[in-house]
């Protein structure tokens, strides 16, 4: 008796937690839903740590998506920031995501810990624009997303 | 030995548990200034690589009581002892593990006004980068690197230099705010 009411109370935490976190951010992927879509990367952020080999530190990409065309998920923004994390050369990213040569099918996780309201200034950090015909809003809001690696497939045009 | 590894705790308890395990193996490589290892690397499969040119320059009186060569090297063991018992190539699960105990370095931030050019500034020839130890909130490693091919300064502008392709020596390390 004491488990089942304990699994219910559970439950409607849960339940509670995600219509806090619906209501706040207004977007239908909350608490790391899946979103699969086709786009292009636009721009990303460069720096000398980027151009760097560091064999056992974690590393991080950050690179803007105009949104194409979203098969699973949903998302509104035309624009998104996606973060990539990990360890070790032989885990990063195709050079080529960052030649703007092809469009690419995305499987993202939403994280809104990192959504992003407009373009900042960081001296640390140069953002680099892949196509100069595709400008990046300057004040919109870039909802933040976790690339899944494994699933990230070029699109022949 | 059994009464000995009851008296340690903490990364020595774990150390001991990977030195006393008779069925999982780990094997440790070392190199000396070798740009394609920062300090340490991940090989899979219990095997890592220390470079010991990198570690040497955690001694030095500067960063004293920070990073610290004992540091590196019991992270790397635990990293390969985990990999090795998991049988695993992917470092990220090896990596937090070790991180427990001997705590890593974690993403690195250029630091602003520390590149150096050559005369006429047209080569970029080192830099400096903040990396955060994990476990020491607060606390960088201060690193500086050195190319082993300068750079030419029309190449970053451009940005047409290729990631992880350059390769650099660690010259320095220091503790920074």
């Amino acid at each position: 008796m004491m488990r089942n009411n304990q699994n219910t109370f559970e439950r409607m935490i849960a339940v509670a937690i995600l219509m806090l976190c619906l209501f706040l951010t207004g977007h239908a992927t909350c608490l790391g839903q899946k979103i699969v879509l086709n786009g292009k990367v636009i721009a990303y952020e460069n720096s000398l740590v980027r151009i760097t080999k560091l064999t056992d530190v974690p590393r991080e990409e950050t690179f803007y998506v105009k949104v194409e065309k979203v098969s699973k998920g949903k998302e509104s923004s035309e624009f998104l920031k996606v973060k990539y994390r990990y360890i070790g050369e032989k885990n990063a990213l195709p050079e080529s995501l960052f030649e703007g040569k092809n469009r690419w099918k995305f499987v993202m996780l939403r994280n809104q810990e990192c959504d992003q309201t407009g373009i900042t200034e960081n001296p640390a950090v140069s953002l680099v624009k892949i196509d100069e015909d595709e400008r990046l809003p300057q004040d919109a809001t870039f909802p933040c997303y976790l690339l899944v690696k494994e699933k990230l497939k070029a699109i022949k045009n | 030995m059994k009464s000995l590894g009851k008296t340690l705790k903490g990364g020595e308890k774990e150390l001991f548990k990977a030195i006393t395990d008779k069925d999982n193996h780990v094997t440790i490589n070392t190199v000396r200034k070798d740009a394609n290892v920062f300090f340490g690397s991940f090989d899979g499969k219990g095997k890592n690589t220390i470079d010991f040119g990198d570690v040497d320059l955690l001694d030095a009186p500067e960063n004293a009581g920070e990073f610290s060569a004992a540091q590196v090297i019991g992270h790397e063991t635990l990293e390969a002892y985990h990999s090795a018992i998991n049988q695993t190539t992917v470092s990220t699960d090896s990596h937090n593990f070790a991180n427990q105990f001997f705590g890593g370095l974690e993403g690195g931030t250029t630091v602003p006004n520390s590149t150096v050019f050559d005369k006429g500034n047209k080569n970029l020839l080192g830099y400096k980068v903040d990396f955060p130890i994990n476990g020491r909130k607060g606390v960088n490693a201060r690193v500086t690197f050195e190319f082993q091919t300068p750079i030419p300064v029309t190449a970053l502008q451009a940005n047409k230099v290729k990631k992880g392709s350059q390769l650099v020596h660690v010259t320095k390390v220091e503790k920074s705010p």
